[in-house]
């Protein structure tokens, strides 16, 4: 009798195990989703190097401002050349994987500037980095920028 | 004696397993000479016309103690970027181990994604940066193109081939001086850090580009002024700087304040003059050690030049706060030992981009 007992109580533990086992085949992966990346907000200049070297300490590039508004306009404070002059609207190519910031010109008359940017997070902080040569085609410059708005 | 007989019997065998070994190691690639000479008029000169194709020669061997299967030999060159070797250059070779010895054989640039070996993850661009910047040459604005050969060799052990390498390519317009870099290697070893597998050398003379535009750009020797970027339109930032250590004497780094005086003088013919002496003209002091001043500018703001403008070029002295000492080309003809009859001549710096 006592035997009989231990036999039972040993396959419904054995079932609540396997049962809990299954519980935890939910797929997971199906139910998290990359986020849309929101890239508004005021972008000030942490870093710029020309050809590799860092030339930040060099000029005075804190006051230059990049503010993308969230209604897709951008505003253009203090400036220093870019890839864009004037102020306009803005977009991404991607709200969940951003490669590229595309910026259209206010006036209508111009066409939209494409330019390759990386999307990263630097010391917990968001961090977007541009390159550009607003000058001869030989220089690249990259200017890093963080975002002064927000965490 | 039997001692004395075991004694000798260990020494023996102890410098013949170092011989050995000496030959297993000891594979070297060696770089015996570089010629930067070229031929005008039947006279050999360290100079090319500008415009004209250049050839430079390189002559070495290798000295095999062990065998390479499949291997590459790769070749760089260090040259200025206005030269756009790159584009620009035809590189062959000639070598005892191929059929014909005579024959040239084709040489081509490295694709970036090959990268060397031993490099570290480094491309073979970013290795020679690195490890030799720009040699003895004092402006930044050169760079390292490497080349391999298109066919792969097998050398066997005790194989020693000479080879000889010809880089022909045009030197521009731009009128200049410059020492040109030389560096041999190749892909078994891929950049290690040992140099028994690569060689550097630098030319002996100085190379010369003549009969072309401008004022000569002298990689060579140190001068008061310097310009970096050296293609520079006034959309980039430009940095001029004042190096006092030419001269430890100069009056002007004695003072420990240095500015700028500037004329921009644009396509449209008008000239834009700053002269102020305030944090705007100031150059700032490299380090506490240094005797170099620099100050960068975006020269568009800098000059305050109207939108519809294209500065063409900048005459520029260095001076102390209030002017009783300038400092301009003709002193620095004069430490070249130059003559300049010139009183004051403003130094010259042209917005080219080419």
């Amino acid at each position: 009798m006592k035997n009989k007992i231990i036999k039972v109580a040993f396959v419904l533990l054995s079932m609540i195990v396997l049962n809990a086992c299954n519980k935890f085949s939910a797929t997971e992966s199906d139910v998290y989703e990359e986020t849309h990346k929101d890239l508004s907000g005021i972008w000030k200049l942490e870093k710029v190097t020309r050809n590799g070297i860092d030339i930040t300490g060099l000029m005075d590039f804190s006051k230059f401002s990049l503010e993308l508004k969230e209604n897709g306009n951008y505003v253009i404070e203090n400036y220093l050349p870019f890839v864009v002059k004037n102020n306009g609207r803005w977009q991404v190519d991607d709200p969940l994987y951003p490669f590229h910031l595309i910026f259209e010109e206010e006036g209508g008359s111009s066409e939209e500037v494409n330019v390759e940017i990386e999307y990263m997070i630097v010391n917990g902080k968001r961090s977007l980095s541009i390159d550009l040569s607003p000058g001869c085609f030989s220089n690249v410059y990259t200017y890093v920028f963080n975002r002064t708005d927000q965490q | 004696m039997k001692k004395m007989i075991q004694t000798i019997r260990e020494k023996k065998a102890f410098y013949t397993i170092l011989l050995l070994l000496g030959l297993i190691m000891f594979s070297c690639v060696y770089l015996d000479s570089v010629k930067v000479t070229q031929i005008y008029d039947g006279e050999e000169v360290a100079w090319a016309k500008a415009g004209d194709i250049a050839t430079f020669t390189l002559k070495g061997h290798i000295e095999c103690h062990e065998d390479h299967n499949g291997v590459k030999f790769v070749v760089g060159f260090l040259a200025p970027k206005s030269w756009k070797v790159s584009q620009n250059a035809k590189v062959t070779y000639k070598n005892d181990l191929a059929e014909d010895p005579n024959q040239e054989k084709t040489m081509s640039l490295i694709p970036e994604t090959s990268l060397p070996k031993n490099g570290g993850g480094r491309t073979w661009v970013e290795a020679l940066t690195q490890e030799y910047g720009v040699g003895p040459n004092v402006l930044d604005d050169m760079e390292w193109v490497v080349f391999w050969t298109d066919d792969s060799w097998d050398i066997v052990n005790n194989a020693n081939p000479n080879y000889t390498i010809y880089i022909r390519t045009n030197v521009g317009e731009q009128n200049m001086k410059a020492t040109l870099g030389f560096f041999v290697n190749h892909t078994d070893d891929g950049f290690s850090n040992g140099g028994d597998h690569k060689k550097v050398k630098f030319s002996d003379e100085c190379f010369e580009v003549v009969d072309g535009k401008g004022l000569t750009i002298d990689y060579c020797n140190d001068h008061y002024n310097k310009v970096q970027p050296l293609a520079s339109l006034q959309d980039d930032f430009v940095t001029f700087s004042f190096n006092g250590a030419v001269n430890l004497d100069n009056a002007l780094s004695k003072s420990g304040e240095v500015y700028l005086k500037a004329i921009a003088v644009t396509d449209a013919g008008n000239r834009y003059t700053v002269n102020e002496k305030s944090g705007k003209t100031q150059l700032t002091k490299e380090n506490a050690f240094s005797d170099t001043y620099s100050i960068t500018i975006w020269p568009s703001d800098f000059f305050s030049v109207n939108d519809d403008e294209h500065i063409v070029s900048v005459d520029y002295w260095f001076t102390n706060k209030n002017e009783t000492i300038v400092i301009s080309k003709t002193d620095d003809d004069a430490l070249l030992g130059e003559e300049n009859p010139e009183e004051m001549a403003p130094f010259y710096f042209e917005f080219l981009c080419e």
